[in-house]
């Protein structure tokens, strides 16, 4: 299938409700799935640190520190690469910010880099519902 | 109803009901105007994207392609 559509997460004290979509994470030989907020104005995707943890990442065997700005900034952060699946999509590499912050305080963001470069996505804010289609070249 | 039918029929009123009218127009463009019709004050507002972070992005743009080389 090469489009999928979902709806809008309902939010108890948020009435619009949120585009949260179910993604498996691996790395090595652990798999966690976790909701992740599909974000355009994300720069990048984000990875909570307990979301890293639960996945055996090693946060003192990272090599690829990456600079955040903003709300982010100074906080400690790490490129990762991961293995990823969206039903019904098959699988595919997705970069993340392993940030030092728990998702108590910062959710999964599937941001521009990289997975709107993977997908192309449709919002329908009035239906409360959006599209991911595999992306087309 | 056009508009110029409605002004037709109001300019037949008396001065008082024309005032009237007027009253309740502005009563009805307030409570357009008023944010409670587009936001619930019981309601939270979640922000979760992190601006600024172009520099971050590019970095990870490098990773991946490092990674994916």
């Amino acid at each position: 299938m090469s489009k999928q559509r979902f709806s809008y997460t309902p939010h108890q004290r948020f009435p619009v409700g949120i585009p949260l979509v179910n993604i498996q994470l691996s790395h090595l030989a652990t798999t966690r799935i976790v909701p992740a907020v599909v974000d355009s104005g994300a720069a990048l995707n984000i990875l909570p640190y307990d979301v890293g943890m639960s996945l055996s990442l090693n946060w003192d065997n990272q090599t690829f520190s990456l600079d955040l700005g903003g709300v982010l900034t100074g906080t400690p952060a790490y490129a990762v690469l991961l293995q990823a699946v969206i039903e019904p999509f098959p699988p595919l590499k997705l970069a993340f910010a392993w940030i030092n912050k728990p998702s108590t305080e910062v959710r999964v963001l599937l941001g521009q880099v990289n997975f709107f470069q993977e997908f192309d996505v449709h919002f329908y804010g009035h239906q409360k519902a959006f599209e991911i289609a595999l992306k087309t070249d | 109803m056009l508009l110029t039918d409605i002004t037709e029929e109001v300019k037949s009123l008396p001065r008082f009901e024309k005032l009237q009218l007027i009253e309740a127009i502005s009563k009805m463009l307030l409570e357009e105007e008023n944010p409670s019709r587009y936001f619930a004050t019981e309601a939270i507002y979640p922000v979760f994207t992190p601006g600024n972070q172009e520099k971050a992005a590019a970095q990870l743009q490098q990773f991946l392609s490092q990674e994916l080389a």
